[in-house]
């Protein structure tokens, strides 16, 4: 049995205090738990491999090499400032849920072996879905159950494959896996789901809009980055993953532009960040890889603190519509700065987080091949238009486009302004002191995002994108933002589902008619039996002792009759 | 020069795209529920 205690059932366990705690004891709980996790985690003995035997089998929960540590320690500091950020929310159920999804990740990504992780991943989907429900609109639940049917196809997935994986090796080590070994191409796809791979990534967008602002920062650090996690783990240097990648950062680019709800738009922004994670992964050299966990650490800050920025927005205005918003810097110049550092960050201009991580990838596809490296520089220059200049530009800047009667709109409460301050903090830290975070990568690959044609390059694609956007708002060709939510691949399943409910009819029908036709039969036959047998019945009556002797006579004398024939 | 003027270049070139084909995507497929249901 492992001697350490594990820092996600710290988390687990300790999120049951949430609940049956009050107002300051309560903000304490929800700080403190990250921080015992944080300690439990520091205390894992450094390369450590717990292991424990199960049916034979050897299970490891608990497996620290450098890779699991990275992403392990970013969840919990990632859990800190979420629930300082949430301080604000007076509901339990969204931070016992938060707090447990939390560790239900870091426990995800500590796993040695498979059935950890399939244990782990499972209870992701089951914790996060409640910060959807937790909103409590009809939308939200609509929204949690289609977040839960795709979770949960990814969960079967991964359990067919890590079934089918065991049966033919053997083994449930948690190590890179080979695509020609039964089981790996499933795992792959239930990977896949969580990652946000095309056609299968539009649970995202669909679902995390729907949680309160709380509940949608917590989302979006997890379950992707997770997956992320279990793809650099599992399939490093698998190249079908190039495409993928490449697809994920243009194709999420033109929705994130487009989409009215600029939370939405976040989360196609996050597909596109995750596409450049995914190629990395695929193009599989050290320096990509070091690129992919680096950007996939700075992603988490920068990406949450975009989404802290609007969900200060959603609080204090009621919405996070294109169409609604503009001119909130006079009112909320904190949430307004602190979105700005989040957006300098994704679009990657310097001295911010994402230009020193997202150019170690992009380093790595210009050595790979031209078209992945151009889809990639493509989602760059995207990720400067629909998130460095769109979001903050409809939400901050401009004429205000509330309506005339609308309550005049207060800064975002301290507790947000504190979480969106560290979390600007650790984007500049990121961007300003990269040998911190590259110095604890997995491969030791000398990079200096600092050079100066790296940072000219930067700076130029970074001007020429800004400039078309100048350009088409002084043209007016900047994009009206539609009343209406853009279809997506979510339109497929989700038209599917009353198709299936039509189908369904004639075989209800049936089944209606066919149970009252047997129904009624057998309530008739019980009706006879009861008249028989109940306790006014026939043969419930008390016999005279005579008539009970006639009878036993009569019942002997066929016996007889019968035997002697 | 060269790599810093053809980033400069691609920059505006993939702006100018996005901006375009974002239009054309939101006439395309701008035709789902209203927002104002929420």
């Amino acid at each position: 049995m492992p001697s350490e205690i594990p820092p996600s059932l710290v988390l687990i366990f300790g999120a049951v205090l949430v609940p049956i705690t009050r107002g300051w004891l309560r903000a304490v709980v929800i700080l403190l738990l990250p921080i015992a996790a944080g300690a439990a985690f520091w205390d894992l003995p450094a390369s450590s491999s717990s292991e424990m035997l199960m049916q034979g089998r050897r299970l490891v929960p608990i497996r620290l090499d450098l890779l699991a540590a990275l992403f392990a320690g970013t969840f919990i500091l990632a859990s800190f400032v979420n629930g300082l950020y949430g301080l604000y929310e007076r509901r339990a159920l969204e931070h016992w849920a938060a707090l447990s999804y939390a560790g239900a990740a870091v426990g995800a990504v500590l796993a040695g072996d498979l059935v950890t992780l399939l244990v782990f991943w499972e209870l992701t989907t089951v914790f996060s879905v409640f910060l959807i429900w937790a909103r409590g609109s009809r939308r939200a639940y609509a929204a949690g159950i289609r977040y839960l049917t795709l979770q949960v196809l990814s969960g079967l997935l991964l359990l067919v494959g890590v079934v089918a994986h065991i049966r033919a090796t053997g083994s449930i080590a948690f190590t890179q896996l080979d695509p020609d070994e039964p089981g790996t191409w499933a795992i792959l796809a239930g990977f896949g789901i969580k990652a946000g791979f095309p056609v299968v990534h539009a649970w995202l967008p669909d679902s995390y809009p729907e949680a309160s602002p709380f509940g949608t920062i917590v989302l979006s650090v997890f379950t992707t980055k997770m997956a992320i996690y279990a793809l650099a783990r599992a399939f490093p240097g698998m190249q079908e993953l190039v495409p993928i990648g490449a697809v994920m950062a243009v194709f999420a680019s033109f929705y994130a532009f487009v989409a009215p709800d600029l939370r939405r738009a976040l989360c196609y922004a996050l597909i596109g960040q995750l596409g450049f994670m995914v190629a990395g992964i695929g193009i599989g050299t050290p320096l990509a890889l070091n690129g992919v966990v680096a950007h996939a650490i700075a992603s988490v800050f920068y990406q949450g603190l975009l989404f802290m920025g609007l969900g200060a927005v959603l609080y204090r205005t009621g919405t996070a519509q294109a169409a609604h918003l503009g001119g909130l810097f006079r009112s909320m110049p904190w949430t307004t700065v602190c979105t700005l550092i989040g957006a300098a960050s994704i679009a990657a201009l310097p001295p911010f987080s994402g230009f020193t991580t997202k150019t170690m990838i992009l380093e790595a596809a210009h050595g790979y091949a031209l078209f992945p490296w151009l889809a990639l520089i493509f989602g760059a220059a995207a990720a400067v238009l629909h998130s460095g200049l769109r979001v903050p530009h409809a939400a901050f800047f401009g004429a205000s486009k509330r309506p005339a009667d609308a309550k005049p709109t207060q800064e975002a409460p301290w507790a947000m302004r504190a979480g969106m301050a560290v979390a600007a903090l650790l984007c500049l830290a990121f961007g300003l002191f990269p040998e911190a975070l590259q110095s604890n990568l997995p491969f030791r690959v000398p990079w200096h995002p600092y050079e100066p044609e790296h940072v000219a390059a930067e700076l130029a694609l970074i001007a020429g994108a800004a400039f078309a956007y100048l350009c088409a708002a002084r043209l007016g060709l900047l994009f009206a933002a539609s009343r209406t939510r853009l279809w997506d691949a979510d339109r497929v399943y989700r038209s599917v589902a009353p198709a299936a409910r039509a189908l369904a009819r004639p075989v209800q029908v049936a089944d209606k008619w066919f149970r009252s036709f047997f129904l009624r039969r057998l309530e008739r036959f019980i009706a006879v039996l009861y008249r028989h047998h109940g306790p006014r019945g026939v043969l419930a009556r008390t016999w005279p002792t005579g008539s009970t002797v006639l009878w036993a006579v009569v019942i002997l004398g066929l016996s007889l009759l019968l035997y002697a024939s | 020069m060269s790599a810093v003027l053809f980033h400069a270049l691609f920059g505006f070139a993939a702006g100018v795209a996005l901006i375009l084909g974002g239009r054309f995507l939101a006439h395309i497929l701008g035709r789902g529920e209203a927002i104002d249901a929420e």
